[in-house]
């Protein structure tokens, strides 16, 4: 890796002379292993603009969780007096909407960000270590769709708890697959924020299965979602090494 | 992915020589700062200068020879810590970018690409 590019070396570092002037000095005709090592660069100074990025998600997806189990109890509850059954519920259906639309907004953009990435590692590298296992992924999460309608339509509060559950189990593997095409390697918060989500997940269908307990349920999660803000503030604030932050 | 023939290699060259010759392209900075922003879609100055690795007086020109082109287009944000300068790219800048992206997937496999990703 060089540690400019080409025409940087030779470019002008002032502000006064002649465009002209510039254009002699600067500009060139770009042979093939430029393009390829403008690809490099931007892949390796991009990787730190992508895990600030990906902070966003973990910290939308953190607090979106967070309201699921905690706005029912807080707006249900006998702290907010003010509050009645019908304000109460719109409150509540409008808050979730709104965290969930957040959450989906960054998820979108973070995953669009990742896409456009490996679009570009892979026409620099020729190396897709995903590709063969991209139909097991979709395998597994039309499996966990599936799954999670044959449970709903129990229709019992214990069985969509687990369909969710179960339908998160496999929505790990999901985050996995964009965590590996955005990034090479993956960095140490990623792994831990899927991790976590896959053992709160886990945890989660254990218990409701093994005790039947809601609160069991929510405490697997407690741990996950404090994981994920966690895996959010290191991204954000963490050390990035010799890579672009925005 | 099965290395190009001979044949697609010369037609690859050919168009990375028609992708370069025009003069908003003639400068591998600009071509970095065009594949970042495809990437990205929006970088700050700063995080340009760090790309780069240019002076912010080169970096400017280079800027403005891509505005000038269309590709990119520079504007000033808002922000908690004070007004940025940032460079968002623009439908003409994205039809290059894909263009770019061809090119770099019909160039031969060279031996540093051909071993794979990075570590």
């Amino acid at each position: 890796m060089t540690s400019g590019t080409r025409d940087e070396r030779s470019a002008p570092q002032v502000e006064g002379g002649s465009d002209r002037d510039r254009s002699e000095a600067v500009d060139h005709t770009i042979a093939p292993d430029e393009l390829r090592e403008s690809a490099r660069r931007t892949l390796q100074f991009g990787r730190g603009v992508l895990r600030r990025r990906w902070a966003a998600y973990y910290a939308a997806w953190g607090l979106a969780v967070t309201c699921y189990f905690l706005l029912p109890d807080l707006l249900g509850g006998p702290s907010i007096p003010l509050v009645t059954p019908l304000e109460g519920t719109a409150l509540f259906v409008g808050l979730l909407l709104g965290v969930t639309l957040g959450a989906l907004t960054v998820s979108l953009v973070v995953f669009g960000l990742a896409e456009r990435t490996f679009a570009l590692r892979l026409a620099t590298y020729r190396s897709n270590p995903f590709r063969s296992r991209d139909r097991v992924f979709r395998y597994a999460i039309v499996a966990a769709l599936v799954l999670g309608v044959v449970i709903l339509s129990t229709r019992s509060t214990f069985a969509a708890l687990l369909a969710v559950d179960a339908t998160l189990v496999v929505l790990t593997l999901f985050l996995i697959r964009h965590l590996g095409r955005a990034f090479h390697p993956v960095p140490i918060e990623g792994w831990a924020a899927s991790t976590s989500f896959f053992l709160a997940a886990a945890a989660s269908c254990v218990s409701l299965l093994a005790f039947g307990s809601e609160t069991a349920h929510m405490w697997a999660w407690l741990g996950g979602i404090l994981v994920w803000f966690g895996c959010a503030a290191y991204a954000r604030f963490g050390p990035v090494g010799n890579e672009v932050t925005t | 992915m099965a290395p190009p023939s001979s044949g697609a290699a010369t037609e690859s060259l050919a168009g990375l020589g028609e992708q370069f010759a025009q003069e908003e392209l003639r400068s591998s900075a600009r071509v970095l700062i065009m594949l970042s922003l495809g990437v990205n879609h929006r970088l700050g100055f700063t995080a340009l200068l760090v790309l780069t690795h240019c002076g912010k007086g080169s970096l400017n020109y280079h800027l403005k020879q891509l505005e000038g082109a269309g590709l990119i287009r520079m504007s000033t944000v808002f922000t908690f810590g004070g007004p940025r300068v940032v460079a968002d790219i623009t439908e003409k800048g994205q039809v290059r970018y894909r263009g770019l992206i061809e090119e770099l997937r019909r160039l031969p496999v060279s031996e540093s690409t051909a071993v794979g990703v990075p570590s």
